[in-house]
């Protein structure tokens, strides 16, 4: 089972000067939680998670116990975003990437996935272009097509 | 045997100040090349008072850090910043004074590191709030680290590793070494009120955003902090009655962490997980190494080029603390100051060896001595404080500022470090002159 013919071939993209709030727009009202950052020829130059974002927006050194101190902690959020507005999909991608290409096996993409300990990964072809992306749901609706009767019509 | 335990000791001082590999990496080969070369028996190594590996500094260290681990699931430090913070009204300069001061006296206590990891999330979060710069505030706390630490026995590694090699108890450094970080915390926040007073204000807005912190939801398991409250507080007595039951400081240390152990009802992989194992395996390989180069005599040399520079007599070791106190503050800010004053320690007692003919604890304690081993617990402790790179609480504040966006530059550090070195190396030898040469006492 390779995993082209079950990735989803619609992943969020954006391009390295996609500003701060398009991300946040992007990630917060369409399905997908990774940017992926790709060039004017789709070639992938990096990743933003929802995590990422999240990092900016929340203090990195505030545990769960000091939060509880905090009285407004909406007017933090509203002071990091003040501060990291201008910032771009370039300053804040991750850059080492670890992608599969569409022949990868189903096992393969699994195994990574986990020891990772990541949502998705990227599917690239061999000029470093995106195809898609693969999730665990991605891969958990394929076996579930493919093993038993569910079609997931009517499922509620 | 003699080049080959020079060989491997220098080679490994090297890597180790070049910091291109892990400290604890470089001692444990060190140490395996000295028992490999036979430069040092494994039963030496392990057993041999004088050659081996200090236990008591070893099982101090490990029953401190338990001790603290478990108190840091209370909450009690966060409580405190907080609580601190809000005794200050909000006010920038009043926080940052009573910040040193917490830090300090939790630094003469409790391990520096955890001291200012603990601190420095608060820290931040109260720049925030007040909307000003942390790098000021964590900066000031880690010299106050270092200098509280400084106050006792427990307070920073070097200070273990002369208490135990010496035979000092926890009281000798009380009534030696206290008063002079006292006089030291005062002039330096006198300095700093100069320096931070008028230039640090806030809105009264912003103040009232600290005063609406609520402290109190801090405290996450009241039960466990009063039995590490217990725990504490008689561990610190049975350090000050140390010296008067013979125990050595390790015994207290060890008694209170496996009795707070057992009553917190904490799993011990969990407590024990937390235990710092790469610094106390540094330890470990360090004094095989050091231990190698004593059994050779290599420490033996040093030591009679100690004599000749500086001429002690048994009467007096005027210029020896002189120089001891400057030369082991500014190699502390260069290098780690644990390995320097691993090899300063068997150097002095050798030359206490050369010039009174005994190393007998009475010998080394004597009032000739003093005033040296003194000299070596404040440059080596102190010293630190020069660079960022110079103590281990400098390095985590700058690695923990980095993270919370402030990035403090090598330069930055030394800018409020090599001033507060200095200021403190001064008044620590005008101290050592005064107490000792002068007034005599």
């Amino acid at each position: 089972m390779n995993i082209g013919k079950m990735m989803n071939t619609s992943p969020l993209t954006v391009g390295p000067e996609a500003d701060f709030t398009t991300m946040l727009c992007k990630l917060s009202c369409l399905p997908g939680r990774l940017l992926y950052v790709v060039d004017g020829q789709g070639r992938l130059l990096g990743l933003v998670s929802s995590r990422d974002l999240l990092a900016l927006m929340v203090p990195p050194y505030l545990d769960s116990n000091l939060a509880r101190a905090v009285a407004d902690d909406e007017a933090i959020v509203r002071r990091a975003f003040a501060a990291h507005k201008d910032e771009t999909a370039a300053d804040i991608m991750v850059t080492e990437i670890v992608a599969l290409t569409p022949d990868d096996q189903f096992m393969t993409a699994d195994a990574v996935i986990r020891e990772k300990g990541l949502n998705a990964l990227p599917v690239v072809d061999k000029a470093g272009r995106l195809l898609g992306e693969i999730t665990r749901r991605d891969a958990l609706r394929y076996l579930t097509l493919s093993c038993c009767d569910c079609t997931c019509d009517g499922v509620e | 045997m003699f080049w080959t335990a020079t060989l491997i000791f220098v080679t490994a001082y090297a890597v180790i100040v070049s910091e291109k590999i892990h400290k604890t990496k470089v001692a444990l080969l060190g140490a395996a090349l000295t028992l490999i070369t036979k430069v040092l028996t494994q039963h030496e190594a392990l057993h041999d008072i004088d050659l081996g590996v200090d236990w008591n500094v070893i099982f101090l260290l490990i029953s401190m850090m338990l001790i603290v681990n478990i108190m840091t699931k209370t909450g009690v430090f966060q409580y405190v910043a907080v609580k601190s913070a809000k005794l200050g009204k909000g006010n920038p300069f009043t926080i940052m004074s009573i910040f040193a001061v917490v830090t300090a006296v939790g630094s003469a206590f409790l391990d520096n590191v955890t001291t200012v990891l603990l601190l420095a999330p608060v820290t931040l979060l109260i720049a925030e709030q007040l909307e000003i710069d942390p790098v000021p505030y964590l900066i000031t706390e880690a010299l106050a680290s270092n200098i509280g630490g400084t106050a006792t026995l427990i307070g920073d590694p070097p200070n273990i590793m002369i208490a135990s090699k010496a035979g000092f108890d926890f009281m000798d450094f009380i009534v030696h070494l206290s008063p002079a970080i006292i006089v030291i915390m005062v002039v330096w926040m006198l300095v700093w009120k100069v320096v931070f007073g008028r230039r640090l204000h806030v809105k009264e807005h912003l103040k009232a955003r600290i005063m609406a912190m609520n402290e109190n939801e801090l405290i996450k398991d009241p039960v466990l902090l009063k039995k590490c409250l217990a725990v504490l507080g008689l561990t610190i007595a049975g350090f000050i009655l140390h010296g008067l039951f013979h125990y050595e400081p390790a015994t207290v240390a060890l008694m209170g962490a496996a009795t707070l152990l057992f009553i917190s009802g904490e799993e011990p992989h969990h407590a024990l997980a937390e235990v710092e194992w790469p610094t106390i395996f540094f330890f470990i390989g360090l004094f095989i190494i050091i231990g190698g180069t004593v059994k050779v005599g290599l420490i033996e040399l040093m030591s009679q080029k100690m004599i000749d520079l500086t001429a002690p007599t048994p009467t007096s070791m005027f210029t020896l603390s002189m120089v001891m106190v400057w030369f082991s503050a500014i190699a502390s800010a260069i290098v780690d100051n644990i390995p320097f004053v691993a090899t300063m320690n068997p150097l002095l007692i050798g030359m206490a060896g050369k010039v009174f003919g005994a190393t007998d604890v009475a010998t080394l304690q004597n009032a000739t001595m003093l005033p040296v081993w003194w000299a070596l617990a404040l440059g080596a402790c102190l010293g630190g404080n020069g660079t960022a790179i110079g103590a281990s609480a400098n390095v985590i504040v700058v690695g923990m500022s980095e993270k919370a966006g402030h990035k403090i530059t090598f330069v930055r550090f030394m800018a409020y470090g090599v001033p507060v070195m200095f200021l403190t190396i001064i008044l620590s030898t005008i101290y050592i002159w005064l107490r000792y040469y002068v007034l005599g006492i």
